[in-house]
């Protein structure tokens, strides 16, 4: 039953990410592939913060009834194995990144690109957070 | 060395499952999977409250594998 339970969990997670992604490209779409500047990338960056850390937080503090508890050493020292091991990764796969474009030719980078991609890495690590802590 | 250990036996003879041992220890059943399958090894503050929550010695839960 429980694993049921933890199956349709991971299904809802699933559905909702596929959701974002939807109205990611409605949202590009109808903005005419323009991307937000200025307060209204404040506006979208804290909504998203909000919306993806907030309420999933707000969710598990009412969820604590079970007296089993969600986390445990074996979880801290999994997380912390993990996010070190994305640092490293990261900074290797940014420092190779960099040098190919400047290798062909790149001596810019626009601010959006870089926000679009520690938006994309933010993501990722959270979702390898979130697998992490379920073995 | 490997740690070797009996939790699983320890807690089968007192037929304890392990959400409920997992619930009196405060820790997840995932790890208790773990340790009884030799996959992690418990802090020795968690080792300490196996070790209270059995009633046993040290040397009749966790020992090292002879070579």
């Amino acid at each position: 039953m429980r694993k049921m339970k933890k199956r349709y969990e991971l299904l809802i997670y699933v559905f909702i990410t596929l959701c974002s992604f939807v109205g990611l490209g409605l949202g590009v779409e109808l903005a005419g592939g323009q991307l937000p500047l200025g307060s209204d990338l404040l506006f979208i960056i804290l909504a998203g913060v909000i919306g993806g850390i907030g309420f999933p937080m707000l969710l598990s503090w009412f969820k604590r009834k079970q007296r089993e508890p969600d986390m445990d050493e074996r979880t801290f020292r999994m997380m912390k194995d993990y996010l070190l091991g994305a640092f490293v990764v990261v900074s290797l796969f940014s420092g190779v990144l960099l040098l190919v474009l400047v290798g062909i030719g790149y001596s810019t980078i626009e601010l959006g690109l870089i926000a679009v991609y520690g938006g994309a890495i933010v993501i990722l690590m959270t979702a390898g957070l979130f697998v992490v802590k379920r073995f | 060395m490997r740690v070797i250990n009996r939790v699983r036996e320890l807690r089968q003879q007192r037929s304890i499952t392990q959400v409920k041992m997992a619930e009196d220890l405060a820790i997840t059943r995932q790890t208790i999977n773990a340790i009884e399958k030799g996959k992690y090894n418990p802090s020795l503050e968690l080792a300490l409250r196996m070790l209270a929550y059995f009633d046993v010695p040290m040397e009749q839960l966790f020992y090292l594998e002879e070579e």
